[in-house]
């Protein structure tokens, strides 16, 4: 049975965390991602 | 559909509905601007996280009309999306100035938290609320809302429906606070350093923390988030010492006493990343132009977060343990916001000025 007590293993949202946002920089520093404009349509402009 | 599928399905079109909701914030939030700009208002008082929060609330609604909130569930991530805006938002922060501001953070957290825990144990104590729900309330009020009462349940054995209890109010009870606070700071003048240490000393969600100053200013979004992170930073201790009490002193089988691992374990690991990610700005790894591209980027994911606050607020689960946790509740919040305002000013507008 599962004890509540235990942390669950596996890939946690915080680490996920880390990862997806490294990988965003590691994206946006090779220039992968060089503009995000707010907005993105520019629809009620 | 096999209960797995379902909720692979429900993830995927969650996270596609939350994309496209989020871009409809940007949107309104631009032609907003533009609507105040064409009448001479320079600065839009209807900030995006305002936006976003009111869209998610539609989307609530509407939802839950029509029975399919349950399924599109488990895409409305706003802890993941809060964190990755935070890891992102520190491309934008030197580290001199995270560990400044995280020193002092440090020191009102350990101020903040032991007060207003014991502050919260005492009057629930007083209304006989049980210790497990007890243990829950006083974790989410002094140190992180959602994940803090997360982490106390683990340690204290607490129901599934003392979680879900503790977590309606820590949401109810943030948004309002996300809204009057940067409007009270403004009407008395603090600085955006006092006035982000106070958001970040006080509102119980991280989300909503960031959201509060993001609706005051840049600084104040910074420094509140650093300061949030540093009493997050405490949420494992937390975690650990309340399992050993429980273990020791209510279920009294002092044998059965938590490792020391859980501090490791418990510790919101997403502060490494912003560590990180501001260690490589300041260090010039990345440019001016990837940290414009970054920060972008950040607040698309705080909109994100903040729709969902929005999208999962649920006010059914309030009506399930009756009056008493609700006054709980609010009277440990109003001693938060007071204590926290003095700490606040004392630290950040005094002693770290």
């Amino acid at each position: 049975m599962d004890d509540p007590r235990r942390v669950r293993n596996g890939l946690s949202e915080d680490w996920l965390s880390v990862l997806v946002g490294l990988l965003v920089v590691l994206l946006v520093a090779l220039g992968g991602l060089a503009r995000v404009p707010w907005p993105l349509f520019g629809w009620f402009r | 559909m096999t209960t797995k599928k379902r909720l692979s399905a429900g993830l995927v079109i969650g996270l596609v509905l939350v994309g496209v909701l989020t871009v409809l914030v940007a949107e309104f939030d631009a032609a907003i601007g533009q609507w105040f700009a064409d009448r001479g208002v320079a600065q839009n008082p209807l900030e995006y996280p305002l936006v976003a929060v009111a869209l998610g609330l539609v989307a609530n609604a509407v939802l839950r009309g029509t029975r399919s909130h349950a399924f599109v569930r488990p895409g409305i991530r706003t802890e993941l999306f809060l964190k990755v805006g935070l890891v992102l938002m520190a491309a934008g922060l030197n580290i001199n100035i995270i560990m400044k501001d995280g020193a002092a953070g440090l020191l009102q957290a350990l101020i903040l938290v032991t007060s207003v825990f014991f502050f919260t144990w005492w009057i629930a104590t007083r209304f006989g609320l049980p210790p497990q729900l007890k243990a829950v309330m006083a974790c989410a009020i002094s140190i992180c809302g959602v994940s803090a009462a997360i982490a106390a349940a683990g340690a204290v054995l607490a129901k599934k429906k003392e979680i879900t209890y503790v977590t309606a109010l820590v949401i109810v009870t943030a948004l309002p606070l996300m809204v009057l606070m940067p409007w009270i700071a403004h009407a008395i003048g603090l600085s955006e350093t006092v006035a982000g240490a106070w958001f970040g000393g006080n509102i119980d969600t991280t989300a909503a923390v960031v959201g509060a100053g993001t609706l005051y200013g840049e600084v104040a979004q910074q420094t509140a988030s650093v300061v949030k992170m540093a009493q997050n930073a405490l949420i494992g201790v937390v975690a650990f010492l309340l399992a050993t009490y429980f273990v020791v002193r209510v279920e009294r089988k002092p044998d059965e006493r938590p490792s020391a691992a859980v501090i490791w374990q418990r510790f919101p690991k997403f502060i490494l990343g912003f560590v990180l990610v501001s260690v490589l700005a300041s260090t010039g790894v990345l440019t001016g132009n990837a940290v414009t591209v970054l920060k972008a980027l950040s607040k698309w994911a705080f909109a994100a977060a903040f729709l969902c606050i929005g999208l999962e607020l649920s006010v059914r689960e309030l009506t399930a343990m009756g009056w008493r946790p609700v006054v709980v509740y609010l009277s440990a919040t109003v001693f938060n916001t007071a204590l926290a305002f003095g700490v606040a000013w004392l630290i950040f507008g005094v002693l770290w000025a």
